[in-house]
C-alpha cells in the first residue's frame, strides 16, 4: 500500500518545480558566497537548504487538505510565537527590530517569515469553503481581520517591511474570489491617494524618520540625492549591477562592491545587485527566467488544484513571491526606495529559506493531488 | 436572458481564470521593465557605473619628487626645495560651513569668514577641492592637527576633521636671500621655475610626477596600491658661481652704486680662461624667499637682458682690430687736428687731443679722434667683422634666459657717419655680459672663450655633464698683448687711474655714454651710462671684471670715477681669495692724477680752448636732437676724466662734458 502511494506520489512530484527552486537557492548560495566570502552564511545556507527539503518533501506528501482543515489551529500557534517574539527577553534584537526568538541548537528563528503561511492556510480555509460568487462586504472584514492580527504584532517589532509582504496575500485571495472590479479600482486609488497624505502626514508628526524620506526622495529624484546620504544604498545597489555589465566582473572578486563593503547588506536584502555584478546581464536575465518558468509552473498548478482551497493556497504564494521579487529587485534597480524586503530563494536567512520550501511544499502537495478528487 | 444567465453561471470560473490571466500579465510586464532596466544599467551606463565604482575605491595621489637644487661651485645649496604639507578642504564632505570655518581658521590663524567663503563658494559649485592653507611646514602641520582634531570621528587620514585633507607639497627655499637673485631667479607655487637658472635649467631641476594610487574599501583600509615606480630623480645645477666671490662683488656694487647715487648697477665676474662667470650681481636686488613682494622690474637680470650704449669701451674694438690688421703701431702718432675732427659734414670735438699724440696715448685718454681716426682706417665692413667676432650683435649663449643679443646694425645699414660714431661706442648696444667677454678674449691671449654659468650637471651628488667650452681665436696674441699693454696705461695714466690696485698689477677701460632717452626720443647728456670693464693681473689674467652704472648721479660721474673704484674694491679683495700671487705693485697716490695728467699735452690746452668750443657744442646739440632716433653719435665725455682731473678738480662736470663732447653737424 504504502509502496503503491510512494510510486504513485513520485510520478505525481512536480520535479521541475523542486529543480528550479533548488537551482535558484543554489545560485543564491553562490551569491551569498561572492557577497560574503570571509563569513559562513553561504554554509549557514546550505544546511538550511537541507532542513528546507526536508520540511517541503514532509508538506508535499502530506493533504495539504488535512492541513487547511488544522489551519485555526496553526494560526493560532502562528500568533502565539509573534507574541513571544515580543515578550522583554525572549525576543532578540537586531538592528533596531525585536523580530527574532532564540532557539538552542537551531539559533536564530524568526516568526514573521512562517506567519505567513498560517495567514494562507487560514484565509484559504475560509474562503475555499464559501459559495458565493463575489464578494460580501463581511466576507472583506473577516479577511482584514485575519490579516490585521499578524501584521499588528510584526508591525510593534517594529518591522515595516514585514509587514508589507503580508498584503498582497490578502490582495490576491481577495481578487480570486470575486472581489468586484470597482473595490480593486477604488481601492487603488485610494492607495494612489492617500499614500501621499499618509506619507506627508507621517512625515510631519514624525512617524516617519528622515531616512526613510531620503531612501524614498533618492527614488524620486536620483539627480539631486545626496550619494554619501541615505542615497547611499540606491546608489550603491545601481553601481553594482552597472559595473556587472553583460557577463559580470569574471573573476575579480576582490575588488566587488560587496567585498569592499561599498554594497550593504550583499547577502540579504541587495543580493540581486551581487548576483548582477558577477554574473552580468546574462545571470540576471536567467534568474529572472528561472522564477518566471517557477512561478507559471506554480500557476498552472493551481489552474489545476482540485479545490478551491489549494488553488488560493498556490495563488496566494504566487502573490506573495511575485510581490517579493517585485520589491527587492525594485529597490536593486533603483526603481523603489530601500525596504529590507529578501529575494525568495536568493537571500541568505534561514527563517526565509525554511518558510519558502514550505510554501512550496503546499504548492507541490496542491499539485500531486491534481488528478483526485 | 438565457444568455446573459449562462454568462453569470459561468461567472466564478471565468473571473477567476481572466484574472488568473491578469496576474500572469502583470509579472510579465513588470518582468519587461526590469529587463529594460537591465540594459540600461548594465549594457548603457556600464562603462559609467564601472568609473564609479572605481573612483569611489580609488585614491589618487599624484606627488611630485623635489625639485633640484642649485648649487654654487663649491656646492654650496643656493637653492634648495623641502617637503612641505598644504590644506585643503573638500566641500562636499562638509556640512557646517561656519563651524568648519572658524576652527579652521583659528587653527591657521587665518581670518573666519574668508575661509567660510571660500568654502561655501567651492560648496555651490559642486567642486571638490579648495585650497586652504598652503606650503606649511612640519611642525605646525603636527600642531594644527592636534587643534583640528575630532576624537570619535572615523576618517583615514589627518586632520580628524571632517573635510579636511593635507596635501604633501614642496617649498623653494634660497639659503642666502638675495644673493645672486637675477641669476638663480626662482619658482612659482607650483614649482616651475619663472626667471633665471629655475627657469632656464627647468628641465634638469623638475622633480618628476609620481602617481601613485591606493584602493580603499569602504571603511577606508587600504587593500591595493601601486608599485612603487622608479622615476628618474631631478637633477642639480652647479653654477660656476662662488658664493663668497658674489657676495663680495654684490656688497661693492651695492656701496659704489649708492655712493655714486646711480639708478642701478651692475657687475660680472669672468674667468677669462675658462670663460665661467664667478659673480654676477645687478642691485637694486630683492629677496627670492619673498620675491612676490618685490617690483618685477627686480627680476631682469640686466647683465645679459639689457642692451646699453657702451660708449669708449667699444674702442677695444676699434683698436683690437687695427693692431690685428696692422694698420696702427701703438707708439706710432697721429694727428689730431686742433680737436676737430669732420666726418661726412659731422663736426666731432676732441679737445684732449688738439694735435699730435700716439695711438697708446690716445686711448689712455679716451681721445675720440684717435679712436675715429683708427676706426677709419680699418673701414666698415672689417669694423662690423671684428666686432662679430668679439662676440657682439649676438648672444652669448649663456645659460640665462632672455638674453639680448645687443644691437649691431650690418655696415648695409650704416649711415656715413656711423663708422666714426661706432668707432667711439655710439649707435650700438651691448650687454654687460657681452663686454666682459670681449675684455676676456684680450685677457686671455686673443682666444675667446665662451662664456658659461653652469659648471656641470649633477644627479644624486655624482656629475652627469661637465660644460663644454668653445674656443675661438678672434685676434692674434700679439694684438692681445698690445691691447694689454694699451690697456694698462688706462690705469697707469689714463681715465682709469682708480683702477690701479696694491699689489696687483690692473687695467682697463673706462666708458662713459650719454644715454638715448626713450621719452626724448634723444640723447640725453644728463643721464650717463659709466662703466669700467678690466683686468688683473698684467701677465697672467685671473680675473675679468666688468662694472656698469646707470644714471650715476654724483658731480664725478664718468666710468673712471665711479666705477673704476668699485672694480678696484672687487679685485682687491678676490685675488687674494683666488690665490692669484701678487705682482708687487703699488698703488700710486691721487695726487700723482694731476702730476701725470700733465704728461698729455692736450690737457694743458683744455682751460683756453674750453670757451671757444662751448658754443660749437651748443649747435651741435641742437642738430642732434633731429639726428639719429637709435643710437647716439654723440663725443665722448669720458675724455673729460683726464681733463677733469689734470686741470681743475672743481670744474663742474656738467660744462665739462659738454666742452668735450662733439657733436655733428655743420658750423
Amino acid at each position: 500500500m504504502v509502496a503503491v502511494l510512494e510510486k504513485r506520489s513520485l510520478r505525481d512530484f512536480d520535479w521541475l518545480i523542486a529543480i528550479l527552486a533548488i537551482s535558484i537557492v543554489c545560485f543564491g548560495i553562490w551569491q551569498i558566497y561572492n557577497a560574503q566570502p570571509e563569513m559562513n552564511l553561504w554554509q549557514k545556507q546550505i544546511i538550511g537548504l537541507v532542513v528546507a527539503l526536508v520540511a517541503m518533501l514532509g508538506i508535499a506528501f502530506t493533504d495539504y487538505r488535512r492541513i487547511v482543515d488544522a489551519a485555526p489551529v496553526i494560526y493560532g500557534i502562528g500568533l502565539f510565537l509573534l507574541l513571544l517574539v515580543l515578550v522583554p527577553g525572549l525576543g532578540v534584537k537586531l538592528n533596531g527590530q525585536t523580530a527574532w526568538l532564540n532557539i538552542p541548537l537551531l539559533g536564530r528563528f524568526q516568526p514573521s517569515e512562517f506567519v505567513k503561511i498560517p495567514v494562507v492556510l487560514m484565509l484559504a480555509k475560509y474562503f475555499g469553503e464559501r459559495r458565493t460568487s463575489s464578494l460580501t462586504f463581511k466576507e472583506f472584514m473577516i479577511a482584514c481581520a485575519i490579516l490585521g492580527g499578524p501584521i499588528g504584532l510584526i508591525m510593534l517589532e517594529p518591522d515595516a517591511g514585514q509587514a508589507i509582504t503580508y498584503l498582497p496575500l490578502l490582495a490576491v485571495i481577495l481578487f480570486l474570489s470575486g472581489i468586484k472590479v470597482r473595490w480593486v479600482i477604488l481601492s487603488i486609488l485610494a492607495v494612489m491617494i492617500f499614500a501621499p497624505i499618509a506619507f506627508w502626514v507621517g512625515v510631519k508628526v514624525g512617524k516617519i524618520k528622515p531616512y526613510q524620506v531620503e531612501r524614498i526622495n533618492v527614488i524620486l529624484d536620483p539627480e539631486n540625492a545626496d550619494p554619501r546620504g541615505f542615497g547611499y544604498h540606491t546608489f550603491q545597489s545601481i553601481i553594482t549591477v552597472g559595473k556587472g555589465g553583460l557577463t559580470g566582473i569574471k573573476g575579480d572578486t576582490e575588488t566587488s562592491q560587496s567585498a569592499l563593503k561599498f554594497l550593504p547588506e550583499p547577502h540579504s536584502d541587495f543580493i540581486f545587485a551581487v548576483a548582477a555584478e558577477n554574473t552580468g546581464f546574462v545571470g540576471c536575465v536567467s534568474l529572472l527566467l528561472a522564477y518566471a518558468l517557477l512561478l507559471s509552473r506554480f500557476i498552472a498548478g493551481a489552474r489545476d488544484a482540485p479545490d478551491r482551497a489549494g488553488m488560493l493556497v498556490i495563488m496566494a504564494v504566487v502573490g506573495g513571491m511575485i510581490f517579493q521579487i517585485f520589491m527587492n529587485v525594485g529597490m536593486a534597480l533603483g526603481f523603489l526606495p530601500v525596504i529590507g524586503v529578501p529575494l525568495p530563494l536568493m537571500s541568505a536567512g534561514l527563517s526565509a529559506i525554511l518558510s519558502t520550501f514550505i510554501a512550496i511544499g503546499f504548492v507541490l502537495s496542491v499539485r500531486m493531488r491534481r488528478f483526485v478528487n | 436572458m438565457n444568455k446573459r444567465k449562462i454568462k453569470q453561471k459561468n461567472d466564478p470560473v471565468q473571473t477567476i481564470f481572466s484574472r488568473f490571466m491578469l496576474i500572469v500579465a502583470f509579472f510579465a510586464i513588470w518582468i519587461g521593465v526590469i529587463g529594460v532596466r537591465l540594459v540600461h544599467l548594465q549594457v548603457n551606463q556600464h562603462s559609467w557605473l564601472l568609473e564609479r565604482a572605481l573612483d569611489q575605491r580609488r585614491d589618487e595621489t599624484k606627488s611630485k619628487m623635489l625639485r633640484g637644487s642649485i648649487l654654487d661651485r663649491s656646492n654650496r645649496a643656493l637653492a634648495v626645495s623641502v617637503k612641505v604639507k598644504s590644506l585643503y578642504a573638500d566641500p562636499q564632505e562638509i556640512d557646517d560651513v561656519q563651524g568648519t570655518a572658524q576652527k579652521v581658521a583659528t587653527a591657521l590663524k587665518l581670518k573666519t569668514q574668508e575661509v567660510a567663503s571660500t568654502i561655501q563658494e567651492a560648496k555651490d559649485k559642486k567642486k571638490r577641492f579648495v585650497w586652504i592653507g598652503r606650503k606649511i611646514d612640519e611642525s605646525s602641520v603636527v600642531k594644527i592637527n592636534d587643534q583640528l582634531k575630532v576624537a570619535d570621528l572615523k576618517k583615514y587620514d589627518e586632520p580628524k576633521f571632517k573635510g579636511l585633507h593635507w596635501k604633501e607639497e614642496q617649498k623653494r627655499s634660497y639659503p642666502y636671500n638675495s644673493l645672486a637673485a637675477q641669476v638663480i631667479g626662482f619658482s612659482d607655487l607650483d614649482d616651475y621655475g619663472k626667471a633665471g637658472i629655475e627657469l632656464s635649467q627647468e628641465q634638469n631641476l623638475r622633480g618628476a610626477v609620481i602617481e601613485k594610487w591606493k584602493d580603499r574599501d569602504r571603511l577606508g583600509r587600504v587593500y591595493e596600491e601601486s608599485d612603487d615606480e622608479e622615476r628618474e630623480p631631478p637633477k642639480d645645477v652647479v653654477l660656476t658661481i662662488s658664493n663668497s666671490i658674489q657676495y663680495k662683488v654684490e656688497e661693492a656694487l651695492k656701496e659704489g652704486v649708492e655712493s655714486a647715487r646711480a639708478k642701478s648697477g651692475m657687475a660680472i665676474v669672468l674667468d677669462p680662461k675658462t670663460g665661467e662667470i664667478l659673480a654676477m650681481a645687478n642691485y637694486p636686488t630683492f629677496d627670492l624667499n619673498k620675491f612676490s613682494e618685490a617690483t618685477p622690474e627686480l627680476y631682469a637680470n640686466k647683465s645679459v637682458q639689457n642692451a646699453y650704449t657702451p660708449g669708449s669701451v667699444f674702442k677695444l674694438v676699434t683698436y683690437g682690430s687695427a693692431l690685428e690688421e696692422k694698420l696702427i703701431n701703438p707708439n706710432d702718432e697721429l694727428d689730431c687736428n686742433n680737436g676737430t675732427l669732420d666726418i661726412a659734414g659731422h663736426i666731432f670735438n676732441d679737445k684732449h687731443c688738439l694735435t699730435k699724440i700716439s695711438y697708446i696715448n690716445a686711448f689712455a685718454i679716451s681721445s675720440n679722434i684717435g679712436a675715429i681716426r683708427t676706426g677709419q682706417k680699418v673701414g666698415k665692413d672689417k669694423f662690423f667683422n671684428f666686432a662679430r667676432q668679439f662676440g657682439f650683435g649676438e648672444q652669448t649663449g649663456v645659460e640665462l634666459p632672455a638674453e639680448s643679443k645687443g644691437i649691431l646694425r650690418s655696415p648695409e645699414k650704416w649711415s656715413a657717419d656711423s663708422l666714426a660714431s661706432m668707432s667711439i661706442g655710439y649707435e650700438i648696444g651691448v650687454t654687460a655680459l657681452q663686454s666682459a667677454a670681449a675684455f676676456a678674449t684680450i685677457a686671455n691671449d686673443g682666444i675667446r672663450v665662451k662664456p658659461h654659468i653652469i659648471k656641470e650637471i649633477q644627479q644624486e651628488g655624482k656629475t652627469v655633464s661637465t660644460t663644454q667650452v668653445e674656443k675661438t681665436q678672434v685676434v692674434s696674441s700679439e694684438t692681445a698683448r698690445q691691447l694689454r699693454q694699451m690697456m694698462q696705461q688706462v690705469v697707469l695714466k689714463g681715465t682709469g687711474k682708480r683702477a690701479q690696485l696694491n699689489g696687483y698689477t690692473s687695467a682697463g677701460k673706462t666708458g662713459t655714454a650719454w644715454k638715448y632717452d626713450e621719452k626724448l626720443k634723444k640723447i640725453n647728456d644728463e643721464k650717463y651710462i659709466s662703466s669700467f670693464i678690466g683686468f688683473a693681473p698684467i701677465d697672467n689674467p685671473s680675473v675679468v671684471i666688468a662694472v656698469i652704472l646707470d644714471e650715476p648721479q654724483v658731480a664725478m660721474r664718468d666710468g673712471g670715477h665711479v666705477s673704476a673704484p668699485i672694480f678696484q674694491d672687487i679685485a682687491q679683495q678676490i685675488l687674494p681669495e683666488l690665490n692669484v700671487p701678487p705682482d708687487g705693485f703699488v698703488r700710486q697716490e691721487i695726487a700723482e692724477d694731476i702730476i701725470e695728467g700733465k704728461e698729455f699735452k692736450s690737457d694743458k690746452n683744455d682751460k683756453s680752448s674750453q670757451k671757444t668750443t662751448e658754443k660749437t657744442v651748443e649747435k651741435t646739440e641742437k642738430e642732434n636732437n633731429s639726428g639719429n632716433p637709435k643710437m647716439t653719435k654723440n663725443g665722448n665725455p669720458d675724455s673729460t676724466v683726464t681733463k677733469a682731473k689734470t686741470a681743475s678738480i672743481e670744474t663742474k662736470p656738467k660744462n665739462e662734458t659738454k666742452n668735450k663732447s662733439s657733436g655733428k653737424g655743420k658750423t
